[in-house]
């Protein structure tokens, strides 16, 4: 029953927010695209204008990269104690 | 090999964050483990200085720019300019970062897995000080997701309880959406205009304005408002917040609390103010009437928690209400009072973006210093819980009295800085005299920064004022090296409170440089 | 007449709708990431539809979608890497299991 009650919800809200996009959409067509200017083909691009871009694409790689491991990393000890207010898995947590 | 001086702070965490596993690997070796401790707060406060020396520069030069290569911006190169608002916001990210850092060597002692905490630290603050320094979309939204992905994963740092976990992957999953939505916003804004840069967009919006009608520019700013307002925690977007500042170690909970969500309200200010100029776009009223929602019902959330970062975490989405009312006032002032009375409308909309960016360096200096002095009675005391940490500051004086500057500060209690900052806003929203709106929104934040006192000034009691019971009585002051940060920030809560001409301005030149002139 | 950009620029929204759809309403973890992943897919059409001129596809827009693949793949692995650490503590990939943080 709050399974379908909450899919129905998730669902109304989808709608809406597709027929306002849609209203939205429909004016964006109306209009039309820039023109792009000239730019050279996407390697000479790639190298020349963007390649700080590229950079940085790296080291968030080495993030994303340290963020998995840290995520799977293996723990020695019982590592740092603190207990939070809402504690147990049995209790449903409230003020 | 000279980098030019507005690169280097980037480069300087960006390669530390790289070599910090290194260090990590030959201290091991060594038996020396403290050497990654000692380079990460080395590589902090090298971009904390370079970072002092772009403020100098500009403020002998001028803004800074740097352009890849030869090739003009106008057709896709990437573009790195740093003026006084960015330099103001960066500052405090270092500076943060630094203090953080320092604080972590501490705390999170009994971790494992600290080379990459460091190195992820590092990539957070290189993110952070990128998006300050982007001045196209897609150099923003590069590092913006840096950014965003070093802090799920710091969030989840703890990750053998459970309430990081959880907390860390409600607030990935909001947080990418958000990102999404605003990605999509820049992609309709590069189909109307055919370029991702600031200063080409902002030039040709008034030419599009036939062509294209103005609802596609209300949805794209829409898109790009509620985008970058999940992580700027905007109510209705800010579920996120409650749960994962509490679940992130205390370090981590000051800077996502004190400058990750400032770096939302910066994403939005500087994509909205810069491109869509207020004399043409009314987008004051939203952000307004965002700010008060957000104050009021942050503040009626706050009064129902026992946990003490709880607390600090909805309060710091009510200071983020007051920020967003302070920019909204601002536009306002722009948008409806320009054509009759230039000057008043110039003048109050300095004073409310002027109130907004000093109420920014308030509060995160302020709720940076509030949860690294929980994070001490948290480490001493081993528990969340308010009612058990009654009196804990009567056992540990430094970072009790500093707990306490800061929720005066934050309360809003002259002589201390966050008076000044709020007064700027209220009489910004005073300034027009014809104006009920802005009356209304400043009564709004009168109202709520009174009920805000109310419950810091209860917190105070609890902690301060009350007998100690008996485990609390066996506290005893936490290590120096967690004591300084909080030290460090409450002298500048104080003497900012109570010389502000300096900051106040910065913030000043600050708020020229966002609403251009 | 119906121009090809304007049959991109729907396909991409209604691209984006199907993702958000996917993340609100299903109750397996890795579901709601496969559903951030269609979102930036329904993004990434939408920039390739507006690059498309007179010179060919605008290298711009190719640049920026390559930059958002590879920035999706990796909050995909990190968000893959939380679903399992989670189902190390719950036992299971239901999010209506993750509901112990109330208020």
């Amino acid at each position: 029953m709050n399974n379908h009650s909450e899919l129905a919800v998730a669902g109304l809200v989808i709608v809406l927010l597709a027929a306002a996009m849609f209203i939205f959409t429909s004016e964006l067509l109306g209009s039309e695209p820039a023109v792009a200017p000239y730019r050279p083909s996407l390697t000479a691009f790639l190298w020349t204008y963007r390649g700080m871009d590229i950079l940085v694409q790296g080291f968030l790689i080495f993030a994303a990269a340290a963020a998995v491991a840290t995520l799977f990393r293996v723990e020695k000890g019982p590592g740092a104690v603190e207990e939070a207010v809402e504690e147990s898995p049995k209790s449903s947590g409230g003020s | 090999m000279e980098i030019p001086l507005i690169l280097q702070p980037v480069a300087v965490l960006l390669a530390s964050a790289v070599v910090v596993p290194l260090i990590d690997v030959v201290g091991r070796a060594a038996k020396a483990e403290k050497i990654r401790e000692i380079f990460a707060v080395a590589a902090f406060a090298a971009a904390f200085t370079s970072m002092l020396n772009l403020y100098f520069e500009i403020g002998r030069t001028g803004p800074q720019s740097f352009v890849l290569g030869d090739y003009g911006p106008s057709l896709g190169g990437v573009q790195l300019y740093a003026d006084e608002l960015s330099v103001f916001v960066s500052l405090l990210f270092c500076g943060l970062g630094l203090l953080a850092a320092i604080y972590s060597v501490k705390y999170m002692e009994v971790d494992t897995g600290l080379d990459k905490y460091y190195s992820l630290l590092l990539t957070l603050v290189a993110g952070l000080v990128g998006v300050s320094f982007s001045r196209d979309f897609f150099n923003l939204y590069v590092f913006w997701e840096m950014m965003c992905i070093s802090s799920y994963t710091l969030v989840t740092f703890r990750k053998y309880r459970w309430e990081p976990v959880e907390a860390g992957f409600k607030y990935l999953i909001m947080s990418t959406i958000g990102s999404l939505f605003a990605l999509y916003g820049i992609s309709i804004l590069y189909g109307l205009t055919g370029t991702l840069n600031f200063g080409a967009i902002s030039s040709m919006i008034p030419l599009l304005r036939e062509r294209a009608g103005l609802l596609t520019f209300y949805l794209i700013i829409a898109m790009l408002v509620s985008g970058f307002g999940v992580t700027a925690a905007v109510v209705p977007l800010h579920t996120w917040l409650p749960d994962a500042h509490p679940a992130a170690p205390s370090p981590i909970s000051a800077m996502l609390s004190g400058v990750v969500i400032k770096a939302g309200v910066y994403a939005i200010s500087r994509s909205l103010f810069t491109i869509f100029s207020p004399l043409s776009f009314d987008y004051g009223t939203l952000l307004m009437i965002l700010g008060v929602l957000t104050m009021t019902i942050a503040n009626l959330g706050a009064l129902m928690q026992r946990d003490i970062k709880r607390l600090l975490a909805f309060s710091s989405i009510v200071n983020i209400g007051y920020i967003l009312s302070g920019l909204g006032i601002g536009a306002y002032a722009l948008t409806t009072y320009y054509a009759s009375s230039p000057q008043i409308a110039i003048s109050a909309a300095i004073l409310g973006v002027m109130g907004a960016l000093f109420h920014l360096f308030n509060h995160a200096i302020g709720k940076g210093l509030l949860f690294l002095g929980s994070g001490c009675f948290v480490h001493e005391l081993e528990t969340r819980d308010i009612s058990r940490m009654e009196g804990v500051g009567r056992r540990m004086i430094w970072s009790g009295v500093s707990f306490s500057l800061g929720l005066l500060a934050l309360a809003g209690i002259p002589p201390l800085s966050g008076f000044w900052s709020k007064l700027f806003i209220i009489l910004a929203g005073f300034s027009v005299p014809e104006s009920g709106l802005m009356k209304v929104v400043s009564i709004a934040i009168v109202i709520n920064s009174i009920f805000a006192a109310s419950y810091y000034l209860w917190l105070i009691q609890r902690i301060m004022l009350k007998k100690p019971s008996e485990k609390v009585g066996q506290a005893s002051e936490a290590h120096p090296l967690m004591v300084l940060p909080l030290l460090i920030l409450a002298i500048v809560l104080v003497v900012v409170g109570l010389w502000p001409g300096m900051i106040i301005q910065f913030a000043e030149s600050a708020a020229r440089a966002l609403l251009g002139g | 007449m119906v121009e090809v950009w304007q049959l991109f620029v729907t396909t991409s929204a209604l691209t984006v709708i199907i993702g958000l759809y996917c993340v609100a309403s299903k109750r397996n973890m890795i579901k709601t990431v496969i559903g951030v992943e269609i979102i930036t897919s329904g993004i990434n059409l939408n920039f390739l539809a507006f690059g498309y001129g007179p010179y060919g596809q605008d290298p711009l827009a190719q640049s920026v979608v390559i930059t958002s693949i590879v920035i999706a793949a990796a909050v995909a692995a990190v968000a893959l890497s939380m679903v399992i650490n989670a189902y190390r503590h719950y036992g299971s990939v239901d999010v209506k299991k993750l509901s112990r943080l109330r208020w």
